[in-house]
């Protein structure tokens, strides 16, 4: 062990490089950008580590998934997944580094996707090398499965998985990421939620007009606010009827665990970088919500003239994106298809729904023994306390695999609670980037033995 | 002596050099371009006219030419106008450039000919025609010629405020007036008000992932009720509260005058792209709601990740632009107080910056200076004359009409094609004469002459 923490010490320049690597090429799947140019890195990244068998599979216009084999000397097999791709950096000048190199400061590896998710992927790869260089080999069978569509939710993925279903046969799998909270725990996740992510445009007038005409005519400007106004009242029920048809309450166990949870108001307040949660989100019933009810949240909204001053337009076009974030056994095309109908009723017919993107929840249940086995590897190789979440409040295409797998799914890896995935200025830090290496390594001979 | 119909036909040509000479001149307010150059031209053209002139300068603002024509008799008729004009983009818009007035199948064309240097051009050579015609004027005649009308005449009503003495008139013709699709000459005797706000919302310290929603609410919801929350989508009745309580309603003499304003339905509503009214009015009920109802409308709207594809954040911030058209006698101000107390009652923390505020103004459709410009305008230009009690548009009237307590009527040289702030601005040349004599009539029949 102490021979595997002196090898990962001694290759952490190596790994950083690697990781600088990545960061350079700006995969922004929002904006198609750089996909192919990485997945064909990554791909050289298991070629040269070892692997006895890397595929890139190509989906008609889709990123590339990048399927890989390392052999091991046990016969049990354990699966990583992955993503390349990142979020936009956008907005460019709320950041003090620049997002698509490595910067290393304070102790701390900022840029574009070190926490999610080209970090989590490095310190893989970074484990498996330590396993081969010191121990002669792997003591599993591992396989990894990439993909280039995580952030604008995995479009092409479950059919991706569908087609090599045969190939990824495995006994368990561990997911993208994992964070330490805000008192330095480790979190072990074992679930997400699903997301029905969805694009509203309407035009109300056939051109711009004078803004003297609102006493008139009600433009677009006016009636998106009022579109989303109606989606979801304060206390967070959503509006939509049948939205919460599907939803099915979450198991006693996956409660239990939830309750267990060092998890509180104030943490999530922190979290959330606000003095105030929304209405009735206190105590554990934040935590609750948090981790098992759908969302509705508007991300972005555009309409008529927002630059300096004052231009009294009328707007004719409005356009907003939607991210609705699903629990099981929510469909993500139910849920647009409820959206429709609730639009055509409060009389926004003309508003068009574009769906972006759509996976379902997932949620591994806690009595697997996998469950006990990936927590114990956690606390003995980090020695830090371990969380274990019942399910994420994020998403990730977990269903995609999980499903038709049947396999235990956990999920653990680099990050911490400040790590700004999504936002300017993300990062991880250094410390956390080696001792995920080690337990990586760790996990794998656990899951061997 | 020429009778003043010669007088004013005489008057077309250096009237026409004037006004082109103007056009040639930009003074695009929104900019600066030509700014303080146009107003200099203009301080020149009155003193050439036998003004006497004063040009006034607020700091950071654009200068304010008054000019002053001595006449018999204690009466003064003032002229509001402006040298400003609206930025000429999109430019390859233009059969020909913007700044080089040029006359194709009798209209005039360039920016400003129509809003508002032609109606300058057609008041001044008026005012030498008159004086040709009599050898002297038969009442004062002052112009207050302003250079920020384009932008909402930021210091405009403070400046008149300070100069109440020198500006002080019986009556005011507005800037501007036009002959409408039927050929009828529209005289315009008010205005709506404004209260412009810019709104901005910050609902965390930082953008998160929306995972968060379950938990927090971002700026672009908060933002969006906020929004809903002004107007009722039905009615359209704005849900400030004490919103109206200042509203005047419209006086019997205006619903009547209203009532005759032509008001084509269907084809407004085909312009527009829309099959129904707010509240679904039809006729006169929507003119009456266009005119005389104060209005909320979301000119702008933004949050968070507005680009291709999906991004999963909750936006920190979120920005709106609001206009509120208001009525007599609605304050901007307090508009902007009520909007605020509204938006803390329901809890949300929306910063207000009011960007342009003005008061709503209509003349007593009863004063006697309205049958003066209206018997006058139906009498020299053989027109039907059609009162609009109000516009649905916004000026600052109410700066010049209650500082100086005068009646004010606008009337002028443009028409339904004018095309003013578009691409390809123009007046017809027999509109422009039309208007010289209109106005020499005016300084006479205001004068008490047959």
């Amino acid at each position: 062990m102490e021979n595997l923490q002196a090898h990962i010490a001694a290759h952490l320049p190596e790994h950083l490089a690697s990781l600088d690597r990545l960061i350079r090429i700006p995969s922004v799947a929002a904006q198609g950008r750089g996909l192919g140019e990485t997945a064909d890195l990554v791909r050289e990244m298991f070629a040269s580590s070892g692997a006895s068998r890397v595929e890139m599979h190509r989906h008609a216009g889709a990123p590339p998934v990048v399927l890989a084999e390392f052999p091991g000397r046990s016969d049990r097999t354990l699966l990583f997944y992955n993503h390349y791709d990142v979020q936009p950096a956008e907005p460019l000048d709320e950041w003090t580094v620049p997002p698509f190199e490595l910067t290393r400061r304070d102790g701390r590896l900022y840029g574009r996707g070190t926490s999610d998710n080209k970090g989590d992927l490095v310190t893989r790869l970074a484990a498996l090398r330590a396993l081969r260089d010191v121990g002669g080999g792997l003591p599993c069978r591992v396989l990894f499965l990439v993909e280039g569509e995580e952030e604008i939710s995995s479009v092409h993925f479950g059919a991706y998985v569908r087609a090599l279903r045969g190939q990824l046969r495995c006994d368990a799998c561990i997911w993208e990421y994992g964070d330490r909270d805000t008192n330095e725990r480790l979190q072990v996740v074992a679930g997400v939620k699903g997301i029905c992510y969805v694009q509203l445009e309407m035009a109300s007038t056939a051109v711009d007009l004078h803004s003297m005409w609102g006493a008139l005519v009600n433009g677009s400007g006016s009636r998106m606010a009022w579109l989303l106004a109606g989606l979801r009242d304060r206390d967070g029920h959503i509006r939509v009827p049948g939205f919460y048809d599907a939803v099915r309450p979450p198991r006693e166990h996956a409660l239990a665990a939830a309750r267990a949870l060092p998890l509180d108001e104030a943490q999530l307040r922190t979290l959330a970088a606000t003095d105030r949660l929304m209405d009735g989100r206190t105590g554990a019933r934040a935590v609750e919500a948090y981790l098992f009810e759908p969302t509705c949240t508007v991300c972005g909204v555009q309409s008529g003239y927002t630059g300096g001053g004052m231009k009294t337009v009328l707007p004719r076009s409005a356009m907003a994106k939607i991210d609705f974030r699903l629990v099981p056994d929510q469909d993500p095309d139910e849920i647009v298809a409820h959206l429709r109908a609730h639009l055509d009723r409060e009389g926004f017919g003309d508003c068009t729904i574009t769906k972006l993107g759509g996976e379902r929840a997932f949620q591994t249940d806690l009595a697997d023994p996998f469950v006990p086995l990936v927590v114990g590897a956690a606390r003995e190789a980090t020695a830090r306390e371990v969380i274990l979440m019942p399910t994420s409040a994020g998403t990730g295409p977990m269903h995609d695999l999980g499903g038709p797998l049947g396999v235990p799914i956990l999920s653990i890896g680099a990050g911490y609670w400040g790590c700004n995935a999504h936002a300017p200025d993300e990062h991880i830090r250094l410390a956390d980037f080696e001792e995920t290496i080690f337990l990586i390594a760790r996990v794998l001979e656990r899951f061997a033995a | 002596m020429p009778t003043l119909r010669d007088a004013a036909r005489e008057q077309m040509r250096p009237a026409l050099d004037l006004v082109q000479t103007l056009v040639r001149q930009p003074s695009v307010a929104a900019t600066g371009e030509g700014v303080a150059e146009c107003a200099a031209l203009v301080r020149k053209t009155f003193e050439q006219a036998g003004g006497r002139v004063a040009v006034h300068q607020q700091p950071g603002a654009a200068p304010v030419v008054i000019a002053e024509f001595a006449g018999d008799g204690d009466r003064t008729l003032l002229f509001y106008n402006h040298y400003d004009v609206q930025p000429p983009d999109p430019l390859h818009e233009w059969t020909s450039p913007p700044f080089e007035p040029v006359v194709r199948d009798g209209c005039l064309y360039g920016r400003g000919v129509t809003d508002n240097k032609g109606d300058l051009t057609t008041r001044i050579a008026a005012v030498r025609a008159v004086q040709q015609a009599h050898g002297r004027l038969p009442c004062h005649v002052k112009f207050l010629v302003e250079g920020e009308e384009e932008i909402g005449s930021v210091h405009f009503g403070r400046y008149v405020q300070q100069h109440r003495d020198a500006l002080r008139a019986d009556a005011c013709i507005w800037e501007f007036g036009a002959r409408d699709v039927k050929e009828r000459l529209v005289v315009t005797l008010g205005v709506k008000g404004i209260c412009y706000l810019d709104m901005e919302l910050e609902a965390t310290s930082r953008d998160l992932h929306s995972s968060l929603g379950a938990i927090v609410d971002g700026a672009a919801t908060k933002l969006a009720w906020a929004l809903a929350s002004l107007k009722d989508p039905r009615t359209g009745r704005v849900l400030v509260e004490g919103f109206y309580d200042r509203v005047r309603a419209p006086s019997p003499r205006e619903l009547e005058a209203t009532r005759l304003m032509p008001f084509d339905e269907a084809e407004l509503k085909q312009q527009m792209g829309v099959m129904t009214f707010i509240g679904g009015v039809t006729g006169f009920d929507a003119q009456l709601q266009l005119l005389y109802q104060p209005t909320c409308t979301v000119c702008g709207f933004e949050s968070g990740y507005t680009g291709p594809g999906s991004k999963t954040v909750l936006p920190r911030r979120a920005r709106a632009k609001v206009d509120f058209r208001l009525v007599p006698d609605q304050d901007p101000e307090e508009i902007t107080e009520l909007v605020r107390r509204h938006f803390e009652r329901q809890g949300l923390q929306v910063k207000l910056t009011l960007l342009g505020g003005e008061r709503a103004y209509r003349t007593n459709l009863d004063d006697p200076f309205v049958g003066v410009v209206v018997e006058t305008a139906r009498a020299a230009t053989g027109r039907v004359v059609t009162i609009h009690p109000t516009s649905a548009g916004t000026g600052p009237m109410y700066d010049v009409g209650h500082a100086l307590g005068v009646p004010i009527a606008g009337v002028g040289g443009g028409y339904w094609g004018g095309r003013a702030h578009a691409p390809d601005e123009n007046i017809r040349l027999s509109d422009f004469e039309e208007t010289i004599y209109l106005m020499g009539r005016i300084i006479e029949r205001f004068a008490g002459l047959p």
